[in-house]
């Protein structure tokens, strides 16, 4: 192995997973805030928005994401509209992001116990703050876990930007494989740096759950069931 | 006699090809204590639902104080439903107490009585803390203001849940089986709270099958069967002399 190959052509790595971290965040925020919506429109009480919305998450999660990428970069131009890679990549893939947080978010949202929003309907709050008090605080826990992989399967997912000539860390690596012939030395360290990034973002999610669930979290741990039989561990969080 | 506050006219309710209403109509004045018993899915559940708009009417009406709930007349026999923006207004002036309590899980017993002060009444949450403060130590729960609901027994909860129906100072109350969901030992201390309401003259519509409580205290009582009902009048009269073959083995389950 020749490290010499990864340390004389950082500046290309670090170029690489700079562009990758940035169309990865935009896609994941993106995509989250177009699946929060679709998740809303499932519950709308108008039909014909309501199957367009699963339309959407269906057409999505059944063709190949680098499809939907080759729509965007190949065909738009015949429309008129003619996209920057990057820009281009990053709907792709917030797109693709939406479909699948969507569904989680559709999903937490429907396991918050009906009692408790019905609750709130009967003492009179609206929709908006029935979601604000009562049905978005408690989706948390149902669905960063399931969020934490579709995450890091965006992450991962933007390397076939790379075949969009987005210069992400996918792209660099094939640069410099082309001018040094070290294949190896070079596919390890892109490997590297993905898993330095994904479990970074996996460490992320780990903390919000934590942090989300707490209250909650903690009126269990105070409960007198648990205080007789989880004293050592009580013990050790004290 | 005094004019009623509530009346219900011929309420018809189906869900799907099943028909859980069929013709309810009931008049209730202030201070009265209604209470309603029956077989499960006789409808009785769903006509409380059906009062504060919780389920959508299919034929009658409800009215409050000269108000139509859900379901409004409109010219020439037509009838026009209310948004839930709408209703929203009667359901705030409305208690409604469940089974199941149905407290908010990520928040303390102080904040599930404030916040719908805050959010339905525009209150500030300093003044909204305040009033569910003097609301749950009313009901005895001075000391648990600051416990999430996993932290309170089954009747702790409910008076929570209680607490939070009141501190809205609703014109009428729903109870849904309010001590169905209890340990034996707790019925009696959310009973002992309903016992109050009584005494403060509120009015109350109340399915349960605490015949105790409706004896001594209801001055109503309802028997549904089929979505109807099938008998009425003063709670010991129907309790004593059942005219239905249906109440008399209803009331003879219920004593054993």
């Amino acid at each position: 192995m020749d490290y010499t190959v990864v340390t004389n052509n950082w500046p290309l790595f670090a170029k690489g997973i700079w562009m990758t971290i940035q169309v990865s965040l935009a896609a994941i925020v993106l995509g989250f805030c177009i699946a929060f919506c679709i998740a809303l429109i499932r519950t709308s009480r108008f039909r014909v928005l309501r199957i367009a919305a699963s339309v959407y998450v269906e057409v999505l999660r059944n063709i190949p994401f680098v499809i939907l990428l080759f729509i965007f970069f190949y065909g738009l131009p015949f429309a008129g509209i003619r996209l920057p890679g990057q820009v281009a990549g990053t709907i792709a893939l917030s797109m693709f992001a939406s479909a699948y947080y969507g569904e989680i978010i559709r999903g937490a949202m429907a396991a918050v116990p009906r009692g408790q929003v019905e609750a709130a309907r009967a003492m009179g709050f609206t929709f908006s703050q029935t979601l604000r008090d009562v049905i978005i605080p408690q989706m948390w826990k149902f669905a960063l876990p399931p969020m934490a992989g579709t995450t890091t399967m965006t992450v991962k997912e933007s390397s076939i930007l790379s075949t969009i000539t987005v210069a992400e860390l996918t792209y660099q690596g094939l640069i410099v494989q082309g001018m040094t012939f070290a294949p190896f030395e070079v596919f390890f360290a892109v490997a590297g740096l993905y898993w330095i990034y994904t479990a970074f973002l996996s460490h992320l999610f780990k903390r919000a759950e934590k942090h989300l669930g707490s209250s909650e979290l903690a009126a269990v741990y105070r409960s007198p069931i648990a205080r007789k039989y989880l004293t050592l561990d009580a013990g050790r969080r004290a | 006699m005094k004019a009623p506050i509530l009346t219900i006219d011929n309420l018809v309710k189906s869900y799907g090809p099943t028909r859980v209403l069929n013709g309810v109509s009931l008049e209730v004045r202030s201070g009265d204590v209604v209470g309603i018993i029956g077989r499960s899915g006789c409808g009785k559940s769903s006509l409380l639902r059906c009062i504060n708009g919780l389920e959508k009417i299919d034929d009658g009406s409800v009215n409050l104080r000269g108000e139509f709930i859900g379901r409004v007349p409109q010219e020439q026999g037509r009838w026009r439903y209310q948004s839930e923006r709408e209703l929203t207004q009667f359901r705030a002036r409305i208690g409604f107490v469940f089974q199941q309590f149905n407290l908010w899980a990520n928040k303390t017993a102080l904040d599930n009585v404030a916040l719908p002060l805050v959010r339905v009444q525009k209150k500030s949450w300093a003044e909204a803390r305040q009033s569910a403060a003097d609301m749950l130590t009313k009901l005895g729960l001075g000391t648990k203001t600051g416990s999430y609901p996993s932290e309170l027994s089954g009747g702790q909860q409910q008076r929570v849940s209680i607490a939070r129906a009141l501190v809205m100072k609703p014109e009428l109350m729903l109870l849904d089986e309010p001590t169905s969901a209890l340990d034996p030992e707790l019925v009696r201390e959310v009973l002992a709270v309903l016992q109050d309401l009584v005494a403060d003259g509120m009015t109350m519509i109340c399915v349960t099958h605490e015949m105790g409580f409706i004896r001594n205290f209801g001055n109503h009582l309802i028997f549904m069967d089929k979505g109807k009902i099938v008998e009425a009048g003063p709670p010991k009269d129907v309790m004593s002399a059942p005219k239905t073959e249906q109440l008399q083995s209803l009331l003879g389950m219920m004593a054993h």
